[in-house]
């Protein structure tokens, strides 16, 4: 506390650079609805980019993770902020509309991310862990979900009162305890985003990060898998389901194949990345944006997933060759690292600024209980996960605060889940849209802190 | 963090809107020219090569040509909304080609190039501008306002200036490297300089007059002030950055406000970066010579993008059959005088190099300001790449030809 206000008194000047933006915002709404939207465009990422930077400032000098300031820069700016303080009588400064339009640079975000991510893990420390990283995750696989959704089942009965989508989901004919494994498969998804850029920022390296990445990582493609084995079997026990919603058998395989696919199409991207960076870092910048963007944009049309392919594009180009150089590391990693800043404040503060806050707070109570729930389940899950596989002391006494932070993955389910059960699906996916609110508040934050506490930050070798 | 990647970033940013808002041959078209475009990058600096016919040469001409011809103008391989989608990047490059010429006008730099050799320099080019653009207004006065026809005329005149930086090839291994900068490259960058600021001023102000819109802060003061302030807010923020990476990060975030305001504001953007440079560069003096560095890196990959973007941004419109007229003009009174009123030193190449010079990166540059422009600007556009697109083709054909027996003895 000492720390934040020492911070926040000695950044005066961010503070100013903070207002200036908040300013040259409020002149946003003038902009005429006819004027073009590359007009509006480019202001708003002027603007993000401003903001973005000077809250990073004030964070950092507050002692919080840089990625906590632009997330909270995001909410201040939140077009849903005004409806949730309406006695303040803030005015909306922008448009939930127009920040949409902001939302696209998330493609670009994830494929560096994942090829960061990848780039990061190396089999030396791979095989060290591995035993750790399989065992946490399968525990955490049966055992989060199984106590998130234990617990929705039996909330009315301790007194805790219906749970909506539950209430509603049993009464479109769903089995009580399938909705609460859906819920529990949605809620054992973190966020490796922000797992990877804390990691980044802090320059830190041990056990508990690296452990913590591989979970985080891992852990995606199995919510995936599990959501989607959860939702055709709903889909077929529900009398409710949209007609497209595809057969379980079918949805499995498709999702196993395409996951599979994407690691192969990844490998040999990264096989050919290895000879570029060994030969040239010329444009590697370019190439790497390019690379994201083709994963994002050409990914779906060919059933790729550009999070897996990229992961392992990153991933074989440091560990598939024998005759990787430390030069060819050096360059990819320096050209990964200047491309992240200005996607990390972009991406973070539209984060922030699409939060859903209005659901966060009609729900408030809900959320806070079924986080509390959350937060015990993986910490069980991720204690006994680390002492069944002897795994370092900082993992089992700090791990689980990295798996709290959540994003990417379940943003990206929501709407599947909505749209697949018009009815129970948007109460669903209103609840989920505010967890991730919760999470994304508190988690950057916390991890950094427990970085920081295990005396892995800043021990990573400085390339940049 | 280079300001290649802050452009890197910016064209991940909204390529990937134009992918996501595109059908799957627009995204496909799209993949395809980005990887040309980063693939075909690294051979930018190869020298020698003719400006016509290779895409990565400083002119951006045939990206120009490319994205014409698989715009939706011409073959429509991409859809409008695609194209349309690719704006804010053109508008982006466009503020980021501002910021990097106004730069050059650092008065540090000025005083030392001597206030003779400017108005020396200034007075051909301005020589070369009433050529071009006297005939033009009087043939322009026959079908159009006046106000139109003034800035239609400067438009062309402005096109006649522009010149190609880069030697011609009889010079190679024959001129003292020194005597090639100060003879040829210097002085075609300050009729660059002036072909950019005066045809972003020509679009800015003249075609405007003709919108009639009701506005509380008059135009002027919106298309100077902005700048203005924009640039000392960028001089203040560049103080404040701590590192490099927050330079970069605050250098976007000026550039895509000064694309921005300058689109709202019906100004091109190239004219407000170039303010914005201006006041940067002399503001914030030390701590913007990081940030020249890296633009002038970025020199290349903007021509040849701004080319590219400015073909796929292209809207069809109907073109009236006088507006070709403006190509025989700009043709002839380019060649007919270029010999005499060159901004090149009489060492550097043949009279022939120097008569038939290409109009390089500048032209394009226009014609990429004029892409966002009022009516009846985007009429002259399609003429205006048929000039430049003869003229660098003659200009590469003449410098391919053999050299005089006599030049080849003495080298």
């Amino acid at each position: 506390m000492k720390a934040f206000l020492k911070g926040l008194g000695s950044g005066s000047l961010d503070v100013i650079g903070v207002l200036l933006g908040i300013l040259a915002l409020s002149i946003y709404p003038l902009f005429p609805e006819s004027m073009l939207p590359a007009a509006s465009q480019l202001f708003l990422i002027g603007i993000v980019l401003i903001l973005g930077a000077f809250a990073g400032h004030i964070a950092s000098r507050c002692a919080l993770p840089r990625i906590t300031g632009y997330i909270l820069i995001g909410i201040v700016i939140n077009p849903t902020l005004p409806a949730v303080l309406p006695d303040l009588n803030l005015p909306v400064l922008i448009e939930l509309e127009r920040t949409k339009s902001l939302a696209l640079i998330n493609d670009l975000a994830i494929g560096l991310i994942a090829l960061m991510a990848g780039a990061e893990i190396r089999l030396v420390w791979l095989r060290a862990r591995l035993k750790s990283i399989l065992t946490i995750t399968l525990v955490s696989t049966l055992m989060i979900p199984a106590l998130i959704g234990g617990f929705l089942l039996i909330a009315p009965s301790i007194g805790i009162g219906d749970i909506p989508f539950v209430k509603e989901a049993i009464a479109d004919g769903v089995p009580g305890w399938a909705i609460a494994a859906l819920v529990g498969a949605i809620l054992l998804a973190n966020s490796p985003t922000v797992v990877v850029s804390v990691l980044k920022e802090m320059r830190a390296e041990g056990p508990m990060g690296q452990t913590v990445m591989g979970v985080s990582v891992i852990m995606d493609a199995v919510v995936i898998l599990l959501f989607t084995v959860l939702l055709a079997l709903i889909a077929v026990m529900s009398a409710g389901a949209s007609e497209n919603a595809p057969s379980l058998l079918q949805a499995s395989g498709a999702v196993a194949g395409s996951i599979i696919f994407s690691i192969v199409v990844g490998g040999f991207i990264g096989y050919g990345l290895k000879h570029y960076t060994e030969w040239s870092d010329h444009r590697l910048s370019w190439t790497l944006v390019g690379l994201s963007l083709a994963a994002a944009s050409l990914g779906p049309l060919v059933h790729i997933k550009p999070l897996f392919c990229l992961l392992a594009a990153g991933f074989a180009c440091e560990n598939i060759s024998v005759t990787r150089t430390e030069l060819g590391s050096h360059r990819l990693e320096s050209a990964l690292n200047r491309v992240a800043n200005p996607v990390f404040v972009v991406f973070f503060v539209v984060a922030g600024m699409l939060l859903d806050l209005q659901a966060l707070a009609n729900m408030w109570l809900l959320v806070l209980i079924v986080s509390l729930v959350r937060l015990v389940s993986v910490v069980i899950a991720v204690w006994v996960g680390a002492r069944l596989s002897k795994a370092d002391p900082t993992v089992p006494r700090y791990g689980w605060i990295g798996l709290v932070s959540q994003a990417g993955v379940t943003l990206a389910l929501v709407p599947i889940v909505a749209g697949s059960f018009p009815g129970w699906g948007k109460s669903l996916a209103t609840f989920v849209v505010a967890m991730v609110a919760f999470h994304q508040i508190v988690g950057p934050a916390a991890f950094a802190w427990a970085v920081k506490r295990t005396g892995e930050a800043g021990k990573a070798i400085q390339t940049h | 963090m280079s300001s290649l990647t802050v452009v890197a970033v910016m064209v991940a940013a909204v390529t990937g809107a134009a992918t996501s808002s595109a059908n799957q041959l627009d995204a496909l078209v799209l993949l395809l020219l980005g990887g040309l475009l980063a693939l075909g990058l690294p051979r930018i600096t190869v020298r020698g090569r003719r400006r016509f016919w290779h895409g990565w040469v400083n002119s951006g001409l045939l990206p120009l040509l490319v994205g014409l011809a698989i715009g939706p103008t011409q073959l429509g391989w991409m859809s409008v909304e695609a194209c349309q989608a690719l704006r804010p990047l053109l508008g982006l490059a466009l503020a980021a080609a501002g910021v990097l010429v106004g730069m050059q006008f650092r008065l540090a730099y000025l005083r030392s190039a001597g206030a003779v050799y400017l108005f020396k320099q200034s007075f051909g080019a301005v020589g070369q501008f009433l050529i071009a653009f006297i005939p033009l207004f009087g043939l322009a006065l026959m079908i159009l306002d006046w106000p139109t026809a003034l800035s239609g005329a400067a438009l062309v005149g402005m096109c006649a200036i522009a010149s190609a930086q880069r030697p011609p090839l009889s010079t190679e291994e024959r001129v003292p490297l020194r005597e090639i900068v100060e003879g040829h490259v210097m002085p075609c960058g300050w009729w660059n300089a002036l072909t950019l600021v005066g045809g972003s001023v020509v679009l800015s102000i003249g075609f405007t007059a003709v919108v009639e819109t009701e506005q509380t802060i008059p135009h002027y003061v919106q298309l100077l002030a902005t700048p203005l302030v924009l640039g000392l807010f960028c001089g203040w923020l560049t103080q404040r950055a701590s590192n490099k990476d927050d330079l970069y990060l605050f250098l976007l975030a000026v550039l895509s406000l000064s694309g921005g305001l300058a689109l709202a504001v019906d100004a091109v953007p190239l004219f407000f970066g170039l303010l914005v440079g201006v006041v940067l560069v002399n503001v914030a003096n030390r701590k913007s010579k990081p940030l020249e560095g890296e633009l002038e890196e970025l020199e290349q990959p903007l021509a040849v993008g701004i080319g590219l973007l400015s073909g796929l941004c292209l809207t069809a419109v109907q073109i009236t059959i006088w507006v070709w007229l403006l190509v025989p003009v700009l043709l002839l009174s380019r060649w007919l005088i270029r010999h005499r009123l060159s901004p090149s030193a009489s060492t550097i190449g043949l009279p022939r190099d120097r008569r038939f010079a290409a109009p390089g990166a500048a032209g394009v540059v226009l014609v990429g300001c004029a892409v966002a422009a009022h009516d009846p600007v985007p009429m002259m556009i399609l003429p205006l790449i048929a000039a430049l697109a003869i003229l660098t083709l003659v200009s590469d054909m003449v410098e391919r030809r053999p050299l005089p027996p006599e030049t080849v003895s003495d080298a």
